[in-house]
């Protein structure tokens, strides 16, 4: 039987003793609440890399395609969108093969091509080319977002398996610490409170960082490296959280909406999804 | 030759509807169900909305796999008759019955669903006859309500359908995946002597209440809800407050009544609700109350619908559903007057309400030193904290209604029944003190308090000018959302 990773095995710990903690905040209500969720969420995604590192490639990256389709959906059934958007909304369906291709052949300069160049400027012609209507800028935006998170974005995690061993898996442990300190304190919101979310941004990239340049030797990456890319995790994170707040304001959204808590998943999944290019690429350009 | 052609139909339908439409609407739509355990054992009449073929599955695979050979959507025959492959996917793989939508002379085109649901079969209806335009409810055929004439004491079962109007809506043949939502309401029978136009109105209605608030648009968040609570020691005036006040007040916005029925009431007048949909299952509350049989006023069922209770005015708390919620009794106020009333062999002081205030109302947890004294006192509360069951919140206007111990105990001898632990005299009066105590202190916070005097008490008269100050309540709400 072969030897579990380290970083696994840190990975898991690190859910294992983040969830109780998580559960029992999350009775206290406020802006605990909603800590039981994002835990059972950081678990399921904690397969995704655990699967995208371990498995066979057409077993993992079936199952990434899955999960960004289900994202996608989940993203779309939120969004108001024009009947005349149908083709564009199937375009970003049918992204998602386009753009795992490139990523399982490990070139980003192909999921370029295949996501910025062919996507996001077909998508423009497909809502322009239906009878015109008012609100095509509105639906442009809504589509392209959805694309550019849970397409483009996503399909880093799969690049991700292209850096050196355990790459992914220190991703996922810096940012699930990155996490949770703005979890804690409660999110940068503009016109919101602003010393206790300062405090927790400040916390989170003081704990990713720390979390990074200890971890980054067993992903073959030097401390500095680790470090500086915990540092970027968490300022990226706390970016994705500003969309994701700003996006679920925008569509009215919340937690105990009448959507069943699919909301929810915008909250949970964005700020993770929004850091992946953001570590990928330091990782690649700068760290080797 | 026939029974061959019946097992092969069988053989068809079971594997269509579980090797295509139950998969394929699970996993590649991700279908949710709401309240799916309202769904009546027996036969009845499923009545939704229409705005897609995909409805007509949504609503069969509300049912467990062992129930669908007795399911029949009903489909118009002239369209899904036309070519073998609808004939195939409807009318065999759907289980459909087909029915003429114009009917001969002398004949009634709906006497077949009359007799299937006779023969114990369920049935799917879109009374609104075709799918029509996507997102628009139209009205409602008479049809349905001939049905319910015929069927004296069926059930009827509204559905809300959201989501299959954008994902396969009428002239599209692409359908997209996005998520489906079914809200199931309470099955209920409507009188065989009401008019059918009538009968389908109400239906209508019924499914309609059904339908989750649209998003509201970009602009002032909506405010929440004037609530106002009605207690005190006399059960009967509370009560009459409760329906004169949610009646009262329906003609000035939408509002929900909450006691052991849920009613809502506006310009349309006072009716019982189809339910708040609330996000979290009532199993934990009531496999509580079983198993510790907490005790006090909360004893067994009384604390899992305390807890109902509470959930459904914390579900309100978005001001989307209505502009009043009225209660009667809180379950808030209630706990701390029982707190206090001492009922519990120990003492609350004005710190201790206080601080129990904060507890129950999830501002502060139990600190764990405290939770020999809090599951030996008030077993409610502790259990309500430690499991995060519900956050009751405070109500902005408390009409309390007073009146001797004694009186009180008069009326409740007068019913006839044997006398609970606690209806007595003393504990009344305790009890009573402990609302006005607890009153005292919601005033401090600001929270109207309205004292009426139970024996010498006008209902109209008292609803009326609680419902002026809850205006003046609504409309200052309104403009401190609007100056933010």
């Amino acid at each position: 039987m072969p030897a579990i990773p380290r970083l696994v095995l840190i990975f898991a710990a690190t859910l294992a003793i983040v969830a109780p903690f998580a559960v029992l905040l999350g009775r206290r209500g406020g802006r605990y609440r909603a800590l039981p969720g994002w835990i059972a969420a950081w678990a399921q995604f904690a397969v995704l890399i655990f699967a995208l590192s371990r498995l066979d490639s057409t077993i993992s990256f079936t199952l990434l395609g899955l999960v960004m389709f289900v994202a996608l959906k989940q993203y779309f059934t939120l969004t108001p969108l024009r009947p005349q958007d149908r083709w564009a909304v199937l375009v970003a369906y049918i992204s998602i093969p386009l753009a795992l291709w490139p990523t399982w052949a490990g070139s980003f300069g192909l999921l370029s091509v295949a996501t910025v160049i062919g996507l996001f400027l077909l998508i423009p012609v497909l809502l322009s080319i239906v009878p015109r209507q008012p609100g095509l800028l509105d639906a442009l935006g809504r589509v392209l977002l959805g694309v550019l998170v849970f397409v483009f974005c996503a399909a880093h995690f799969g690049l991700m398996t292209r850096l050196p061993e355990g790459s992914l898996e220190l991703f996922g442990i810096t940012a699930l610490l990155a996490d949770l300190p703005q979890r804690l304190t409660g999110r940068i919101r503009p016109g919101g409170e602003r010393v206790r979310p300062l405090i927790g941004l400040f916390a989170s990239v003081v704990v990713a960082a720390a979390v990074g340049a200890a971890l980054a030797p067993f992903a073959s990456t030097a401390s500095l490296h680790g470090a500086v890319a915990g540092g970027v995790i968490a300022l990226a994170m706390a970016g994705g959280s500003l969309v994701s707040d700003a996006v679920a304001q925008d569509l009215m959204r919340t937690q105990s909406d009448a959507m069943m808590g699919r909301a929810a998943f915008l909250d949970r999944t964005l700020p993770a999804i929004y850091a992946a290019p953001f570590f990928y690429h330091y990782l690649r350009a700068v760290a080797s | 030759m026939n029974t061959l052609r019946r097992v092969f139909r069988l053989a068809f339908f079971y594997a269509f509807q579980l090797g295509f439409v139950r998969p394929v609407l699970k996993w590649y739509w991700g279908a949710h169900y709401r309240r799916r355990a309202t769904l009546p054992k027996g036969p009845c009449i499923v009545v939704a909305n229409h705005n897609s073929h995909l409805d007509a599955p949504l609503l069969m695979t509300m049912f467990p796999i062992g129930r669908i050979g007795q399911i029949h959507p009903v489909a118009a025959a002239d369209y899904f008759g036309k070519t073998a492959w609808r004939r195939t996917t409807v009318m065999v793989g759907m289980n459909a019955m087909g029915i003429e939508r114009t009917a001969a002379p002398g004949r009634d085109v709906l006497q077949p669903v009359v007799d299937a649901l006779e023969a114990g079969k369920t049935m799917i209806f879109f009374p609104e006859g075709s799918r029509g335009t996507p997102g628009v409810i139209g009205s409602f055929k008479p049809g349905i309500g001939k049905i319910v004439k015929s069927v004296p004491g069926v059930l009827v079962v509204p559905v809300f359908l959201s989501g299959a109007e954008r994902s396969l809506p009428r002239g599209v043949s692409l359908p997209l995946p996005l998520g489906l939502d079914v809200n199931i309401g309470k099955p209920r029978t409507y009188s065989p002597l009401l008019d059918a136009r009538d009968i389908a109105g109400m239906i209508r209605a019924d499914v309609l209440a059904l339908a989750p608030a649209p998003p509201p648009v970009p602009g002032p968040r909506p405010t929440p809800p004037v609530r106002v609570a009605c207690c005190g020691i006399d059960g009967a005036a509370n009560h009459a407050l409760f329906l004169a006040l949610t009646e009262k007040l329906g003609a000035s916005g939408r509002t929900i009544g909450i006691a052991d029925t849920i009613l809502e009431s506006d310009v349309a007048g006072l009716r019982e609700s189809n339910g708040v949909p609330l996000v979290r299952s009532g199993k934990v509350p009531q496999a509580l109350a079983w198993v510790l049989r907490t005790g006090g006023m909360y004893r067994g069922n009384k604390f899992a619908q305390m807890v109902r209770r509470a959930r459904v005015d914390e579900a309100l708390q978005d001001g989307r559903t209505a502009r009043f919620v009225v209660g009667e009794g809180s379950p808030l106020v209630d706990l701390l007057a029982w707190g206090e009333a001492d009922f519990y062999s120990g003492s609350f002081d004005e710190k201790g309400l206080q601080q129990l205030l904060l507890y129950v109302s999830g501002q502060r947890r139990i600190p764990f030193s405290q939770w020999a004294r809090f599951i030996r006192k008030a077993p409610e509360v502790w259990l309500l904290r430690v499991f995060d069951l519900a956050q009751p919140p405070a109500p902005d206007v408390l009409v309390l209604t007073t009146r001797d111990a004694g009186s009180a105990m008069e009326r409740i001898r007068s019913r006839g029944r044997a006398l609970l632990s606690w209806e007595n005299e003393a504990f009344l009066g305790k009890l009573q003190d402990g609302y006005l105590q607890v009153a005292s202190v919601l005033r401090k916070r600001r929270i109207e308090v309205v004292e009426l005097d139970a024996l010498d008490l006008d209902i109209d008269r008292a609803a009326e000018d609680i419902e002026a100050v809850c205006r003046r309540l609504a409309l200052k709400g309104a403009e401190a959302v609007l100056g933010e």
